[in-house]
């Protein structure tokens, strides 16, 4: 099943994005108690932020490690670490090599994130769980994307949970509700483009798509209208850049996905019960996406 | 001891079960009138009821299934639905006073559904009987493998109207995106007038019945046949 959510402040700089995104999640639990997560954008900064999943017991071991790592490839500003997801603050991602360089360096070193804006947390389990893991309601920032998985095409596990990172495309992330069934073929077409791919999962294959035609020149809209037609199977999704948000359905509309909008905000959600949990002014009335349909919201 | 006649479940706090356990312990103490506060868009609400004469309100939106194989009370809800409104209902009525979601009054056999608003993709599908009333917009493939029964739209249809139904009837007033596999537009009679009419009466809704289209089964897929592929071909 899957819930997927997604919040967008149109002005604010510091909107409750992390609190916005646990309270949307859980009510979204029943539709995939296997593993949350969420992709939480600030500010664009001059630097990277990097957000590495440490799958390793010696935790502080793993972090030192990791450190040493982003040192040897570029100017590290700063580290912090939450349970199994360290954080870091870097000059540069190593021309796009960054992660792969702490991977190789690092054994249980999983790179979650690399953006200017971006840091995904995921974790197994329900989101007021991992909100307590990781302290993610007290972030803010201007916009974000979260998802509760229910796995069906791959395993339960962190890494196959979303949201997932358009590797090594920075700022740029997806969640999904709903099964690519031509999956290998894409695959196989984007890494025959030189693209690689960090897991084994159908919905890691549609941010590497979009950030494919992103980094060709086109634009948000375009690149999700030709999903609609290259994409084959069932899907509602939320992809995220630096800049925004953008969402498609497919054509027989088997997913659901609504959203409600006024001057400040965006909230995009699989049921009304999520958006609820933000907007309770029952004059808001919150719009179901039809078959095809695709929508963005950019600053 | 008088029976009590009104009762008020506040939803809020409470599991699911215990929602619709405390409507129906209402309804066996004899309420006709239960308000339920707080139901924040949950779901599974007021499903398999079956006791005619009684009449539910929801204060505010509900998710999915809600009145679910209704068997005879009149449900209210003064919000929105999720999917699936009313699936397989008997009997009785359902009021939506804003939109509902995909699959709205999927497979009923008999009683009346009404959405004042739009509704999602596959609204009646499969129905086998009763009435479904859309003050707005329906989604793709509505009525889509009907059986009986009748639909009106009052707004617009998005693509695939009626794809191979097998009987009933599809109204629509505003435009039609596209008709699905085997769905044809049949000429309006004054019956079909009528019709409409005394659907639309007891919601207020003011429309002219001759603006409407009238859409059946071409009956082209009742049977296979060797000399028509291409119509087997689009048919899903």
């Amino acid at each position: 099943m899957c819930g997927i959510t997604g919040i967008f402040y149109k002005q604010r700089d510091d909107g409750p994005i992390g609190h916005a995104m646990v309270d949307m999640c859980d009510q979204l639990f029943r539709r995939g108690p296997d593993s949350a997560g969420v992709a939480l954008y600030g500010r664009p900064s001059d630097g990277f932020v990097v957000r590495v999943d440490l799958d390793r017991p010696d935790l502080d071991d793993a972090a030192a490690e990791v450190v040493i790592a982003a040192e040897q490839a570029t100017a590290l500003r700063a580290s912090s670490r939450k349970a199994r997801s360290l954080r870091l603050e870097v000059a540069d991602d190593a021309d796009g090599k960054l992660a792969d360089l702490i991977e190789e360096a690092v054994p249980g070193a999983r790179v979650f994130s690399i953006g200017h804006a971006m840091e995904i947390v995921k974790d197994l389990g329900a989101a007021c769980d991992i909100d307590q893991r990781y302290e993610l309601s007290g972030m803010t920032g201007t916009h974000a994307i979260g998802h509760t998985r229910m796995a069906t095409e791959s395993i339960v596990d962190i890494a196959h949970s979303h949201p997932f990172w358009a590797r090594p495309f920075p700022d740029i992330s997806v969640v999904h509700n709903g099964q690519i069934t031509n999956y290998h073929k894409l695959r196989r077409r984007l890494e025959q483009k030189g693209h690689r791919f960090a897991t084994g999962n159908d919905s890691e294959v549609i941010a590497v798509y979009i950030a494919d035609k992103l980094e060709a020149g086109e634009s948000l809209d375009t690149a999700l209208r030709a999903s609609i037609d290259d994409l084959d199977g069932t899907f509602a999704y939320l992809i995220s850049t630096a800049d925004g948000i953008g969402l498609a359905r497919d054509q027989f509309a088997t997913k659901p996905l609504l959203y409600a909008e006024d001057d400040d905000m965006v909230v995009l959600a699989s049921e009304e019960i999520s958006i609820r949990a933000l907007f309770d002014d029952p004059g808001l009335v919150p719009r179901e996406l039809q078959a095809k349909e695709v929508r963005w919201w950019l600053r | 001891m008088a029976a009590v006649t009104e009762i008020v479940v506040d939803a809020e706090g409470k599991e699911t079960r215990e929602v619709n356990r405390a409507i129906k312990a209402a309804i066996a103490d004899g309420a006709t009138e239960i308000r339920v506060a707080n139901p924040v868009g949950r779901h599974a609400f007021a499903v398999a009821l079956d006791t005619p004469g009684v009449h539910i309100v929801f204060d505010g939106p509900t998710g999915w299934y809600t009145a679910g194989m209704n068997g005879g009370p009149h449900i209210e809800v003064l919000g929105n639905v999720g999917w699936g409104l009313g699936e397989c209902m008997m009997r009785g009525t359902i009021d939506v006073h804003g939109h509902a979601g995909s699959g709205t009054a999927a497979s009923i056999r008999g009683g009346s559904v009404f959405v004042a608003r739009d509704t999602g993709a596959r609204a009646g599908i499969a129905m086998k009987g009763g009435t479904l009333v859309v003050g707005g917009d329906v989604g793709y493939m509505t009525g889509f493998m009907m059986q009986l029964g009748t639909i009106v739209v009052c707004g617009d249809a998005a693509d695939g109207l009626g794809d191979s139904m097998y009987e009933g009837t599809i109204y629509v007033g505003g435009s039609i995106a596209s008709r699905g596999a085997d769905a044809e537009i049949e000429e309006m009679t004054d019956d079909d007038a009528k019709e409409i009419r005394a659907l639309l009466g007891p919601h207020e809704i003011d429309a002219d019945p001759s603006s409407f289209t009238k859409v059946r089964s071409g009956r082209k897929l009742w049977n296979f046949s060797t000399k028509e592929p291409e119509l087997w071909k689009s048919a899903l």
